[in-house]
């Protein structure tokens, strides 16, 4: 599991799939849930679980839903207090469709 | 219509954020954008953050606190800078397409440089799209956005960024599984070859080697790594492997939830591409460049490029290339030169810099598996979860090229546009009709290069509308 070494902001505190995560001012989103032991964050059909491989916006591997929008890069967002984060699942036969 | 700037520069790294300090100098208006949170690129990111913390985080080392320099001159050019800004088309003449905080905007310019940097070349092997699997790079930004790391963790791979990230885990204190040397090979007459030039920076060669004697010294080590399976079911659970040369070659197996991989890295040409400029072959570093001159000039008018996006060359290299095309950009727009002695103690450095890359290049090549993967399950589009035999039936079926590739099984066709399979679609098409590497074309990449949403682009043309209207 990801720890961190030192603790340099004030803490605030994100939802996955309605657990409480504690993360801090300014972090990335995948930073948070890697830190949480969360390394599945979507789910296709067409290719299983996935989660964070190059956290820096360009294998598309750490999409998760937040608040309303769906689809999102966890490694591209930073965390705010009271986030609310979902696996994103896109069940459709691809991975290009249906899943905005 | 008066262009919005004189200069838009995609990407506030190295070599963004030099070209802009230089075009500032001559008085151009400069918009910088760039699509991470803060500006430093890759190599430099987090710096502000971190060096209010400087003393806490000496782990990530003497070149990354050099950055620090630039990052501040960069804040004080009077450049704007947008951060979070997704550019996903260039238009003719010249305009960009970007979006910023979900909003859609076109704007334009005299003169476009891209320096979109480099992105770690791909590395199918058999389970790395398991999650717990990541890139080492991905290991680093962790350390530099975030402060973490994870103990445990097998590194897998060869390279400067390989052995500096491993050098920066153990100074700040995790534990390490295993180190899976894949590289390292100085069995070739033009790894040799290339050897004297690379002398002529002792400097640079001393401190990897001093990285090298480190990691073998404080973890376990294996050299001559080949035959690599990650496992695992839902996540990644253990690493097996062959180490060893000939008859001495042993397998291993070493259980772990974290496996970083690295094979190199490779300029970012996404953009480059489908805004129709001209690439070529890097036989040495076995990807595309866009081609351009001395100056970074494109085979388009008015768009540059500066950095590693046109080349692996570096961080250093890519600070002097940015001020190199800064210039070149500044004398197009107003004929203003810039002072002689600092542009040739720009070109100088950069030679500096570029004198040990082609003994870095064929020295720490990727390793063969990695480039042309034989496992049938390999999983080589992640986007779509096309495996290595499904990919091959199709070329087998009699596809020509990476784009009838698409139409037959979707290859290319996710969100990554191609990004984390089109090289090994390439080598695979390359070696099934014995072609050589440079005559297979890459994927046709066209805008926009970033997922785009209808609302955005309703957004835009509402705004055009709005404009012209």
């Amino acid at each position: 599991m990801f720890r961190q070494l030192d603790t340099p902001s004030s803490e605030i505190t994100i939802f996955w799939e309605d657990r409480p995560l504690s993360a801090y001012q300014g972090e990335l989103v995948a930073a948070v849930l890697l830190r949480h032991g969360i390394h599945s964050t979507h789910h296709g059909q067409s290719t299983g679980s996935r989660g964070p491989y190059c956290m820096m916006g360009v294998c598309f591997d750490c999409l998760v839903d937040v608040d309303n929008q769906k689809a999102i890069q966890a490694c591209q967002i930073i965390a705010n207090d009271g986030m609310r984060l979902n696996r994103h699942m896109n069940m459709a036969g691809t991975g290009h469709t249906h899943d905005a | 219509m008066t262009p919005d700037y004189d200069v838009i520069i995609v990407g506030a790294g190295p070599a963004g954020m030099a070209s802009a300090i230089t075009a500032r100098q001559s008085n151009l208006s400069v918009l910088v954008l760039d699509d991470q949170p803060d500006h430093g690129g890759q190599v430099w990111r987090n710096i502000r953050q971190n060096h209010q913390h400087h003393q806490m985080r000496a782990f990530l080392g003497k070149d990354y606190w050099k950055g620090h320099q630039l990052t501040k001159d960069f804040l004080n050019s009077g450049s704007d800078i947008t951060h979070q800004a997704v550019v996903w088309q260039i238009s003719h003449p010249l305009s960009l397409s970007v979006t910023i905080a979900g909003i859609a905007q076109s704007l334009t310019a005299r003169a476009i440089i891209l320096a979109t940097g480099a992105y770690e070349r791909p590395v199918p092997l058999p389970g790395w799209h398991l999650p717990g699997v990541m890139t080492v790079g991905a290991a680093q930004t962790l350390l530099k956005a975030s402060s973490s790391g994870a103990d445990g963790a097998v590194f897998v791979g060869t390279g400067p960024l390989f052995y500096l990230t491993i050098t920066q885990y153990l100074d700040a204190g995790f534990s390490i599984a295993g180190v899976c040397d894949t590289g390292a090979r100085l069995n070739s007459l033009s790894t040799l070859a290339a050897l004297p030039l690379a002398l002529t920076q002792p400097n640079m060669l001393r401190k990897g080697l001093s990285w090298l004697r480190r990691i073998k010294a404080e973890t376990p080590y294996y050299a001559h790594v080949s035959d690599i399976r990650l496992e695992g079911k839902e996540q990644v659970e253990a690493v097996a492997f062959a180490y060893g040369k000939g008859k001495t070659k042993e397998n291993m197996h070493i259980p772990s939830s974290h496996v970083f991989l690295h094979q190199g890295v490779i300029p970012n040409v996404n953009l480059s591409m489908a805004s129709g400029l001209a690439h070529q072959w890097h036989h040495r570093q076995m990807c595309w460049h866009p081609v351009c001159d001395r100056h970074g000039a494109s085979s388009v008018e008015g768009i540059y490029i500066a950095g590693d996006a046109g080349g692996i060359a570096g961080a250093g290299a890519a600070v002097a290339s940015g001020h190199i095309t800064g210039a070149a950009v500044a004398k197009a727009l107003t004929l203003a030169t810039s002072p002689k002695r600092a542009l040739w103690q720009h070109r100088i450095k950069r030679l500096h810099h570029r004198a040990l890359r082609p003994f870095l290049d064929q020295f720490y090549a990727p390793l063969p598996e990695t480039l042309i993967p034989r496992d049938e399950n390999t999983i080589i589009c992640r986007c779509e979860g096309l495996t290595q035999a499904e990919v091959t039936t199709a070329i087998g079926m009699g596809v020509a090229g990476p784009n009838q590739l698409k139409a037959y099984c979707r290859a290319g066709m996710g969100r990554c546009q191609g990004r984390m399979c089109g090289l090994t679609v390439q080598a695979l098409l390359a070696d099934h009709h014995k072609t050589p590497i440079q005559d297979m074309p890459y994927y046709r990449l066209r805008p926009p290069v970033r997922p785009v949403t209808i609302a955005e682009l309703a957004a835009l043309h509402q705004a055009d509308h709005d404009i012209s209207g």
